[in-house]
């Protein structure tokens, strides 16, 4: 039994991969800086899995003390911790850097990756005196070096997160912990959603023809990912869902090519 | 006569390259964080190029509102910008990330990414209303991808500058605006002898090697550099001082394995 910490869990892909883990019998530690629905979140995962299955605790990744009092909570309730996943991050709205509101810089770079730095922190310097636990930070769109107008402060923030991953996976080399990365791909969360109700109508058209063929639901995606997380051993391993040879399969698949993922959303 | 601002110019790389713009008749505005750095320097390049063509204001690049004050000053001083240089970049201690102070982590990345971000912002707006202009990032060590036990934090920055100009450059398409990078590669400056002021002996005697084998003076590179950008007239140009090859050159040439850089600092 592994015990996992994973931060922005309270929704989304960070929900799903804790209810994977909490399915197969593991324990989660929850967080997210969202308290009241991390507070839900926790009560229906209790209920379901019981309470010493799994504990909440909310933290603002881009607040250092905030990131050790999770480790320390994480450590009081389940003794040790095996995998740590930093997964919470933000987008900015899509928009070309001139108009994109100003504060939306800080926030995004703060929170991935500042927010992704103290996690590998804290967690690797606890990792280190246990003598065991795994890191995994979470890839996303400009890792691969993709770029597309309107995401460049996210893209960057991504791109430099993977880097930061192959660092730390150097740093280690020897040790008794290991660093490494998933990458979810695109899945059809509310996040996905509210960001395609802002698009223009052209920019619209093209993200839904994309997306019906890459994106996949968050039950699917988090499943293999869990999977993976469990059995992976290796160090600097990036568990991928949507590899490009995997996407170019997509594109040639009629199935995928006539689905309609949207207009349960009216988009 | 082209008007220049370059953040983080009262020292280093960014002093130098102020001071060969001046040479080669253009106008500079002069900032940094601190005030007294900026009279002193604004003062000290009057009194050696002539008055009228420098100017400075201090600026903190991590807040917007600062970064375009310091828009607004140039354009009242100079009318117009031609050129914005984010230059401006802090390094950390060489240490592992789980050695390394926490509050250094958010500084570097504050500066080295968002306040690049922030100043891209400002000028790129500014220059769209001009119709032209030219910003130019600064890449480091990471931004090619090496990785260097003890260096995962500021690597990372300077991986996402990277990824961040190229996005910039695809933005930017057919807006009148052009974006480059200034790659200036292994320079002596403070920030330099200080990083090298900081490792054992053992770090210091291979670092010796490299330094005086792919290093140079702020005299040397600066010239070079500037004299690149007056000439620019594209957009995506990478501004590099130190190319592969001409590393492995150097490490086949008598006259740079001999080279002794650091003994004018007593190391």
């Amino acid at each position: 039994m592994k015990t996992v910490v994973i931060t922005g869990s309270s929704k989304g892909i960070g929900l799903g991969l804790a209810q994977h883990f909490l399915k197969s019998g593991h324990q989660v530690m929850l967080s997210s800086f969202a308290k009241q629905e991390l507070e839900s979140e926790v009560k229906k995962a209790q209920e379901q899995y019981g309470a010493d299955k799994v504990a909440g605790c909310a933290c603002d990744v881009t607040d250092i003390e905030q990131v050790q009092a999770l480790w320390k909570a994480a450590v009081e309730h389940f003794g040790t911790v095996d995998i740590w996943l930093n997964n919470a991050g933000i987008a900015n709205t899509t928009s070309k850097l001139w108009d994109l509101e100003s504060r939306e810089i800080p926030r995004v770079v703060s929170t991935n990756l500042t927010g992704v730095i103290y996690g590998t922190q804290v967690a690797l310097q606890g990792m280190l005196a246990q003598g065991l636990g795994q890191v995994y930070n979470s890839e996303g769109f400009g890792s691969d070096d993709m770029l597309v107008n309107g995401l460049s402060v996210y893209g960057a923030t991504k791109r430099g997160l993977r880097y930061f991953s192959e660092a730390m996976a150097q740093e280690v080399e020897g040790l008794p912990v290991q660093v490494g990365t998933i990458s979810p791909g695109i899945v059809l969360t509310d996040f996905l959603v509210d960001d395609m109700r802002k698009m223009d109508p052209e920019q619209l058209e093209i993200t839904k023809a994309v997306y019906n063929v890459l994106a996949d639901d968050v039950e699917t995606v988090t499943h293999f990912l869990v999977e993976e997380l469990l059995v992976n051993s290796e160090n600097g391993r990036r568990i991928m869902w949507l590899p490009e040879e995997k996407a170019n399969a997509y594109f040639a698949d009629e199935a995928r090519l006539s689905r309609d993922l949207f207009s349960q959303y009216g988009l | 006569m082209k008007t220049i601002v370059i953040t983080g110019s009262t020292k280093g790389i960014g002093l130098g390259l102020a001071c060969e713009f001046l040479k080669r008749d253009c106008r500079v505005v002069i900032s940094s964080r601190r005030v007294a750095a900026v009279q002193q320097v604004c003062t000290d390049l009057e009194a050696h190029y002539g008055e009228g063509r420098v100017t400075g204001l201090s600026c903190d690049i991590t807040d917007v509102a600062q970064v375009q004050s310091l828009w607004d000053h140039a354009c009242t001083h100079f009318e117009c910008v031609d050129v914005w240089i984010n230059n401006a970049g802090i390094s950390h201690a060489r240490k592992m990330l789980w050695e390394l102070d926490s509050s250094e982590v958010s500084q570097v990345v504050d500066t080295n990414v968002t306040g690049m971000m922030n100043g891209c912002q400002v000028a790129v707006q500014g220059m769209r209303k001009q119709g032209s202009g030219c910003v130019y990032n600064t890449e480091g060590h990471g931004s090619n991808d090496m990785t260097l036990a003890g260096m995962s934090v500021y690597g990372t920055t300077k991986r996402a500058v990277r990824y961040f100009t190229e996005a910039m450059v695809k933005e930017t398409e057919g807006s009148g605006v052009r974006i480059g990078v200034i790659s200036p590669g292994m320079v002596i400056t403070d920030l330099l002898v200080s990083d090298f002021q900081a490792l054992d002996a053992e770090q210091r005697e291979q670092a010796r090697v490299i330094f005086n084998i792919l290093a140079d003076t702020v005299e040397t590179v600066t010239p070079w550099l500037v004299d690149k950008i007056l000439k620019d007239k594209d957009s995506g140009t990478w501004v590099e001082w130190m190319n592969d090859e001409k590393a492995q050159q150097r490490f086949e040439d008598e006259a740079y394995l001999t080279r002794d850089l650091l003994s004018e600092f007593s190391l």
